[in-house]
């Protein structure tokens, strides 16, 4: 009898603990992460391609611009999102609670503007059009190209053409002149475009992080830590087999290797350490970064509303993890 | 079956109801989740059919406008769902033109598109046909749409044609409806525990552990005491407590007048000392009470309790008895068993048990199951049972059958006689000497010789024979069956009492002593006509009387003439009762006379004046009243009487010649404790000179009690009476006693005087007598003179005095007086003459 009832008594408490672990581990959607095409992300779809992500735990979107990456992230559909700092302080502007973890690069040079093969110079394209995308990358090209050339907006026509579209467009012939960033800027350049001016005079460094949704960032902290390893790791990899790599990320992006390799000369790859430093601090660089931008931007309408603390944005958490764990 | 039955309620609910709630809620779950299920493929099928849609619609005006960077745009926007595993634009040349998979691209779909059928491209191409397909496997959803690419403004891509293939994974939903359909069920789950074990703690609070409550209660080995039971149960419950504190109540109150009634049969089993046992016959087997082995002095374990033990205890004698009353009780002759019988006890002694006992259950054909009984000792009231039967049919001394057996004896063989046509004898015996020898030396000794003579009778009977014992020196032998003819029979009988009379006068030898006996006989024969064994008895008795008084022979036979003179005595008896009542006895006197003719005493003699009968003979009633102890009475009379008489002569003065009166006095008076206080007081009352009275005593009584008659003898002398000893010659004489004695005088008695002229032998005696009492200085009175012969003789012969009819016969006391006083006109004057010539 006593037998009995210590059983039950076990088989209970079994039968118990076993469905609280399980409603511990509910079914976990995977993280969802997408990155508009640009050199230094891709190592994210090298280390999918390198079988780092396990498919069941990360689900990458390829979008084709930075646009549709930043409305994916702003209708709740990213967990983690590659972006420019302009996009995420436009994100901030619009109240979408994110947190900076990373910083992958600087553009120098990756951010350009290109025109038709008869444009010589930044004069030539007074009553000209030019296609952009609205974006600080963007406007700040626009604006020193202006500065250097003494055109404005009046004596210029200009144009919203996607990332994705610019191919299209310069082959179209109907815009004479484009801000294009890596790797299309390889691919015009391919087709005869001419680079009157790129990111790397410009003051105001183009910076690419990685950012998270903030209820993400706490929910699942674990995953955005396994991401960022494996992204770092494929980066790795891309400097001890840059042919390698450089042929399965040129797959993706529809351009010869030796292009993409050009490519990533114009961007200064930011290491995890570097990273984490330009993070760190009070105020950080970063914060100093998008302050200064954000003045920019406002300045030239980008930006409703300035965010007022640029130091919540930022969690060095997950980064601290990935290097010292 | 009996391990359930253990099993508390407290488990068993519970687990009925677990089991038919998982039962329940298991069937009610997996149809809930089928539904949910198969909801959700439809639910997706049409999201992923409105995609697919949409995507035609879209994609066939971007790629007709040869936007093909807008398409990838919308391709890529779809696709941002994970479950979107491949959205791919195939065109009929199966490349892949656009993907969500930027890698994809201008790929040869085939070999690039997972679970892409290529064979399924001419049918959606041609047939512009919508195919769905469900792989169960992967759980993917996968769509093949046609797809128009064609651009109307350019000619030559006219025919471009394509599809939509989408692969859409269900495995995230499934998952989550499984894991949604298991968090509910882990909430019902929890739901139903928790509302189980409420429900098991308050069965258990309120009626499990009331009722755990009420078991324990039961559970009391005491149930004389008074039984507390919890009564705060709810419901039902309350109700059992409640009715069971009533039941235990009335069962307390049961059990308690069961055990006093139960302690009232032990403490009087155990008061009656009685053993108990219990047979059960079914396997033969019988349990002892404590009591009964210890009557037996078995310990506790040491006795068998197979009942052949038990039969094997049973003296053999008793055994069938036992057994056959047993059998009266099993066949319903005798409602209880009941037997006396001796049981061997542990020691091998016998031991006397009553044992009884009562069937008190039966098989269904009534033979008996169960005995249950009890054993009493017995034994100390078997023995005096036994000695008191002894003593009642036996003589303690003698060991002989007493008077009881004897005259039941006699009846049977008076009645067997009678039957058988045959006369037998019943012969009374008497010893003679018996009675002094117990007298003279005690009852050790008497009894002894009584014990001697009986073992010689009975050496003396043959078979048949009975002797038995009465009283004294009294014994009575039957002879049964001695003959047909009652003279042959006499005869017999005469012959047998001959026998035993000589082997009686055979000396027995008593503490070296030799003693001799001598008996008296009396036959009676019988059967006689209206005589039964009392009369027989008494009729024996009498012929032995009879005996005793015959001269000579004795043995006698009852005759009718005895008894009728027995009788007359035994009458006699009553008359001497009544004369001395009635003052019918007087005092004679026969007057005594010396050689001289001088009147020189006078012997007192009793004389009765019957009332009815006139004078009655002296020697008829002295002897009936020496037998019946009347003389001791009639005795004290006369010696009172006479000194009464002997005051007023003397007052009235004595001749000088009248020197004696004699009084005589039996044996029997004499050694009466009181005799000599008697005449002591007699004479103190009288004032008379005690040295005129002379007592006369027998020579018999001087044989019986010597030493006692001395004492007392000379007591009398020293205040001055005198003796005589009378009847002088004929006893059993001794000169011995003659210079003991205190004796002044002897009488001859008249027997030596009847014949004394004829008989010279007689008159040697008389002359020798006279002679020796000369010698020894005392004067000889003759007595029975009835002639002057004998007067002359006497006188001659040297005797002093003289007494009988010829010298005077005893005179009234008047007459006596006037003789006394007025000269000797009673003395025959012939004889006075006669004695005057002699001188």
């Amino acid at each position: 009898m006593k037998l009995f009832f210590l059983f039950a008594k076990r088989l209970v408490c079994l039968v118990l603990l076993v469905s609280f672990i399980s409603s511990c581990q509910p079914y976990k959607p995977p993280l969802t992460v997408a990155a508009a095409p640009w050199p230094n992300y891709e190592f994210l779809f090298l280390a999918k391609q390198l079988n780092y992500l396990n498919p069941e735990q990360f689900s990458l979107f390829e979008l084709p611009s930075s646009t549709s990456v930043t409305q994916a992230f702003q209708t709740g559909k990213l967990d983690v999102a590659f972006l420019s700092l302009d996009e995420v302080l436009t994100l901030v502007a619009l109240g979408i609670d994110l947190k900076i973890i990373s910083v992958i690069d600087q553009s120098v040079g990756g951010d350009s503007l290109l025109a038709k093969p008869e444009i010589k110079k930044l004069q030539d394209l007074k009553w000209r059009s030019i296609g952009y995308e609205n974006k600080a990358a963007g406007a700040l090209l626009l604006d020193e190209m202006m500065s250097l050339s003494g055109l404005n907006n009046q004596t210029i026509q200009l144009y919203e053409v996607k990332q994705n579209e610019v191919k299209d467009a310069y082959m179209q012939g109907n815009i004479d002149a484009l801000i294009v960033r890596e790797p299309q800027k390889q691919q015009l350049l391919e087709l005869g475009a001419v680079e009157l001016l790129n990111s790397s005079i410009l003051e105001q460094r183009i910076t690419h992080l990685i950012v998270t949704r903030e209820d993400s960032f706490y929910s699942k902290e674990e995953q955005i830590t396994e991401l960022l390893k494996r992204f770092y790791k494929a980066q790795e990899y891309y400097k001890e087999n840059p042919k390698d790599a450089l042929t399965t990320m040129s797959v993706r992006l529809q351009v010869y290797p030796y292009l993409l390799e050009k490519s990533f000369s114009g961007t200064l790859f930011i290491e995890p350490r570097d990273a984490l430093m330009r993070l760190s601090g009070s105020p950080s660089n970063i914060e100093l970064q998008a302050s200064q931008l954000s003045k920019f931007m406002t300045a030239k309408n980008m930006l409703g509303k300035i965010p007022s603390n640029f130091n919540s944005l930022i969690s060095t958490r997950i980064l601290e993890r990935v290097i010292y764990e | 079956m009996n391990n359930v039955n253990k099993l508390s309620l407290r488990v068993i609910i519970p687990a009925i109801l677990f089991a038919i709630f998982v039962l329940l809620q298991g069937c009610v779950f997996y149809l809930e989740y089928q539904q949910a299920q198969k909801r959700l493929y439809i639910e997706k099928e049409q999201y992923i059919k409105g995609i697919a849609g949409n995507l035609q619609t879209t994609l066939s005006n971007t790629l007709m406008r040869l936007e093909k960077a807008q398409a990838q745009h919308i391709v890529s926007e779809t696709a941002l769902d994970q479950n979107f595993k491949t959205i791919a634009i195939v065109d009929h040349n199966q490349q892949i033109i656009l993907s969500n998979d930027l890698r994809k691209k201008y790929m040869f779909s085939k070999l690039q598109l997972e679970q892409y059928d290529g064979n399924l491209l001419p049918q959606v191409i041609e047939k512009n046909e919508f195919i769905f397909q469900y792989n169960d496997r992967t759980q993917d959803l996968i769509v093949y749409a046609p797809l128009q690419m064609l651009s109307k403004g350019n000619s030559l891509n006219r025919k471009y044609n394509g599809l939509i293939f989408i692969r859409y994974s269900l495995t995230s939903a499934i998952k989550s409806l499984q894991y949604n359909a298991l968090v509910s069920l882990i909430k019902i789950s929890t739901t139903l525990l928790v509302t189980l074990f409420l429900l098991i703690y308050f069965l258990n609070r309120i009626i499990i552990r009331p009722l755990n409550q009420l078991a324990l209660s039961t559970n009391i080995s005491d149930l004389s005491n008074k039984i507390e039971v919890d009564q705060s149960g709810i419901g039902e419950v309350g109700l059992l407590q409640n009715s069971f504190a009533k039941l235990a109540n009335e069962v307390k109150n049961n059990i308690n007048r069961l055990s006093a009634s139960e302690q009232r049969w032990l403490y009087a089993l155990s008061g009656a000392r009685d053993g108990v046992w219990d047979w059960n016959i079914c396997d033969d087997n019988v349990y002892y009470s404590t009591r009964w082995k210890e009557m037996l002095g078995y310990d506790k374990s040491d006795i068998g309790t197979d009942i052949d033990e038990w039969e094997s205890r049973i003296h053999p004698e008793d055994l069938f008895a036992v057994l056959q009353d047993l059998r009266f009780h099993f066949t319903g002759r005798n409602s209880f068993f009941e037997n006396t019988h001796r049981v061997r006890c542990f020691n091998g002694e016998y031991r006397w048990i009553l044992s009884r006992g009562q069937t008190v259950s039966w098989d269904a054909d009534g033979q008996p199951l169960r005995v249950i009984g009890t054993n009493t000792d017995v034994s100390v009231y078997k023995e005096s049972q036994e000695k008191i039967k002894q003593q009642t049919q036996f003589d303690e001394i003698t060991q002989l059958p007493n008077r009881s057996q004897l005259l039941a004896h006699i009846a049977q063989e008076a009645a067997r006689a009678q039957h058988n046509e045959l006369h037998g004898a019943v012969i009374f015996i008497e010893c003679n000497q018996y009675k002094t020898i117990n007298d003279l030396q005690g009852h050790f000794k008497g009894d002894e010789l009584l014990y001697l003579i009986a073992r010689r009778l009975e050496e003396l009977k043959s078979g048949p024979d009975f002797i038995a014992h009465l009283q004294g020196s009294e014994f009575v032998a039957v002879l049964p069956d001695l003959h047909k003819d009652s003279e042959h029979a006499a005869e017999m009988a005469l012959e047998f009492a001959q026998h035993l009379d000589k082997k009686l006068k055979e000396a027995f030898i008593i503490d070296g002593e030799d003693v001799v006996l001598s008996c008296v006989l009396g036959i009676e024969l019988f059967p006689t006509a209206d005589a039964d064994a009392n009369d027989l008895l008494r009729q024996s008795a009498m012929a032995m009387k009879n005996a005793k008084n015959n001269e000579f022979s004795n043995i006698s036979f009852f005759a009718r003439e005895i008894e009728q003179k027995i009788l007359a005595r035994h009458n006699l008896q009553k008359q001497i009762h009544l004369g001395l009542e009635n003052q019918e006895f007087t005092l004679y006197f026969q007057p005594r006379i010396n050689a001289q003719g001088e009147l020189t005493g006078a012997e007192a003699l009793t004389r009765w004046l019957h009332g009815a009968q006139g004078w009655v003979n002296p020697g008829d009633f002295i002897p009936v009243a020496e037998d019946c102890g009347l003389i001791l009475p009639l005795g004290d009379w006369v010696v009172k009487s006479s000194f009464e008489q002997f005051a007023q002569w003397q007052k009235l003065g004595l001749p000088e010649s009248f020197t004696t009166l004699s009084i005589n006095v039996s044996p029997k008076q004499l050694l009466q404790t009181t005799f000599v206080r008697s005449i002591e007081r007699y004479l103190e009352e009288t004032q008379i000179d005690p040295g005129f009275i002379e007592i006369e005593i027998t020579e018999n009584i001087l044989v019986a009690h010597m030493d006692l008659v001395i004492n007392k003898l000379n007591t009398l002398r020293e205040l001055g009476l005198r003796f005589a000893i009378d009847d002088f010659g004929t006893g059993y004489s001794s000169f011995a006693y003659l210079s003991v004695l205190p004796v002044s005088t002897l009488k001859i008695d008249q027997s030596f005087i009847v014949n004394l002229m004829h008989d010279e032998n007689q008159k040697v005696i008389v002359n020798a007598i006279i002679s020796m009492a000369q010698a020894l200085k005392l004067d000889v009175v003759a007595e029975g003179i009835e002639s002057q012969e004998q007067l002359t003789f006497l006188t001659a012969s040297g005797c002093t005095q003289f007494q009988g009819y010829y010298i005077g016969t005893p005179l009234a006391k008047k007459d006596f007086q006037t003789l006394l006083f007025k000269g000797h006109k009673t003395v025959h004057s012939s004889s006075k003459n006669e004695l005057k010539k002699i001188t």
